[in-house]
């Protein structure tokens, strides 16, 4: 090499050695600015999410409060944009929830929706929050559920037996009626009069002669059913004698008995519900609850023997005289006629053909020809809500370990 | 009579400016470099810090949140309020502020846990209350609506 190339040939290997320098330089800013812009969209996400959950904890208050004030309003309205996929079936019932905006939400946009299922679980909300941040593109998402006032846990005192009253049976032609007691042999209540269970249960039977207790005779005179007609099946009645149903302050023991701590005004709000979202006996799931306050007759066959239906006739309804089931109109399930402890509200009712059971909280003087009562035993799974053990169902609660985020 | 430079004598004071000039263009370079990796470790160690502040602020949160039984803080806070507690972790202070305020709802309350600490490459390292320290702030807000336990049998 010439001496005079010596010098070039440094420079240009320190001019490479710098550029070198300036690359390694480069990229570890760059990676620097990676691993810094890392680290803040950790912060965002964090607060995103924070900022969700707090959105969550304001929605589950103003639920809380919501039903404090106005149980039944809450569930009044249905918007189906708000079903996620994954709760678009006709069952699902969803609603947003405009939140108190009073407080700083970080520049985030919040979306609360509530939903829940009409038929299987009407007493259980899933609460899905979202925040989104417009400029920073973060996102959190939160959602839990909770159990809401809307029903009670089912009564655990409900008799086996096709009718449940609070008061005396006739029949307006002895013989005309039929009543398939539970445990028939053969099952289905063939007509072999070999039925071992009871075929009708009363509450009160009155104690004609006044000697506290209740006889076999005052037993029969109050329950006046042919022998034909109860195809086998026993008569019950309490041992002693009760108080007569005041209609002025008509008690709830029929009621409770059969709906455990469901309200009249929930059940209603439920049915009002189910029709809302469109509910029918054609749709998938069928509609399982009815309530009618319409004096019409009831001619609609509705329910299963899968999945029995509830028809509440209200006080509404019965407020001169509870309409009838058409004769060959079959209703699978429990049938609830709310006479307010008035017998004549229930004189001369026909109850088409009822598979499961009817309750009435008076006597049946009366029954028209072709009624017919058919014990079955699931005929409370309408109403017989997953409700956990000694829950206090008058309060909103959350589930346990249903709290997730991210969807 | 002039007399004219040899090629070698030229060569030799090229050589040398050309050696100058190498010189310092490699001192550019190296100062370059050396205060870009210093900035490059001065920028990671913040990084690193404020990952540990946020996972801390998470963290109390979190305990916060279960409530007295599982987070004795929380019993304490709801108690007076506002609560502060230190930390140290590879050698940053951590000063972890939580902070209970009521909201226009009855049974909400807001909740803020602010974490504050001395960025890497400053001064007073170990005083984070100092202006300029590294500050973090979760916001978030707690309901009183219980969760159902079911209760044992005896």
């Amino acid at each position: 090499m010439k001496t005079a190339d010596r010098g070039a040939v440094t420079l240009l290997t320190v001019t490479l050695l710098v550029m070198l320098a300036s690359m390694v330089g480069l990229f570890t800013a760059r990676s620097l600015l990676t691993e810094r812009l890392g680290a803040n969209n950790g912060v965002w996400a964090a607060q995103a999410q924070q900022t969700a959950e707090a959105a969550l904890e304001t929605a589950l208050t103003q639920i809380e409060q919501s039903f404090s004030t106005a149980p039944n309003a809450f569930w009044s309205t249905h918007d189906p944009q708000q079903c996620l996929s994954a709760y678009s079936g006709v069952e699902w019932q969803c609603r947003n929830l405009l939140l108190d905006t009073s407080w700083d939400t970080q520049g985030h946009t919040l979306l609360v929706r509530v939903m829940r299922d009409v038929v299987h679980a009407p007493h259980v909300a899933l609460v899905h929050a979202q925040a989104k941040h417009a400029s920073n593109h973060s996102s959190g998402l939160v959602q839990q559920s909770i159990y809401l006032p809307t029903a009670g846990p089912i009564g655990t005192a409900n008799k086996a037996t096709p009718l449940l009253t609070q008061g005396c049976v006739t029949e307006a032609v002895a013989g005309s009626t039929r009543f398939c007691a539970p445990d028939a042999n053969p099952p289905g209540c063939s007509g072999s009069g070999q039925s071992i269970g009871t075929a009708i249960q009363s509450l009160y039977v009155p104690d004609l002669d006044g000697n506290g207790l209740i006889s076999t005779a005052e037993q029969q005179a109050c329950l006046k059913v042919n022998a034909s007609s109860l195809q086998g099946g026993a008569l019950a009645t309490p041992a002693n004698a009760l108080p007569a149903p005041n209609p002025a302050a008509c008690d709830t023991a029929v009621w409770t008995s059969l709906f455990g701590a469901t309200t009249p005004a929930q059940m209603q709000a439920i049915s009002q519900a189910q029709a809302l979202k469109g509910l029918s006996s054609q749709t998938l799931p069928a509609r399982t609850v009815y309530w009618t306050d319409s004096p019409a007759e009831w001619s609609q066959s509705v329910g299963t023997a899968s999945a029995p239906v509830v028809l509440v006739f209200s006080a509404t309804a019965c407020a001169s005289q509870c309409p009838r089931i058409s004769p060959g109109t079959q209703i699978v399930g429990t049938v609830f006629l709310d006479t307010q402890c008035q017998d004549s509200r229930a004189a001369w009712w026909h109850s088409g053909s009822v598979s499961g059971q009817v309750a009435v909280p008076s006597g049946l003087p009366n029954l028209q020809s072709g009624s017919q009562f058919v014990w079955l035993a699931n005929h409370r799974q309408a109403f017989d809500w997953p409700w956990p053990v000694n829950i206090d169902a008058t309060r909103v609660q959350r589930v346990r370990g249903s709290w997730k985020s991210g969807g | 009579m002039s007399q004219h430079p040899t090629p070698a004598r030229q060569a030799q004071g090229f050589t040398l400016i050309e050696a100058l000039v190498a010189a310092a263009l490699l001192g550019l370079g190296i100062t370059g470099a050396i205060s870009l990796a210093m900035h490059s470790l001065q920028a990671a160690g913040s990084s690193r810090q404020q990952n540990i502040a946020l996972t801390l602020a998470q963290n109390t949160i979190e305990c916060l949140r279960s409530g007295p039984t599982l987070c004795t803080d929380s019993a304490a806070l709801a108690s007076t309020g506002q609560m502060q507690e230190t930390q140290t972790m590879s050698g940053t202070v951590y000063q972890i502020n939580s902070e209970l305020s009521a909201t226009g709802l009855a049974r909400l309350q807001g909740m803020q846990v602010t974490v504050k600490w001395q960025p890497t490459g400053s001064s007073s390292p170990h005083n984070p209350m100092t202006p300029g320290s590294g500050q973090l702030a979760l916001r978030t807000r707690l309901s009183s609506v219980p969760v159902f336990v079911q209760a044992t049998q005896p």
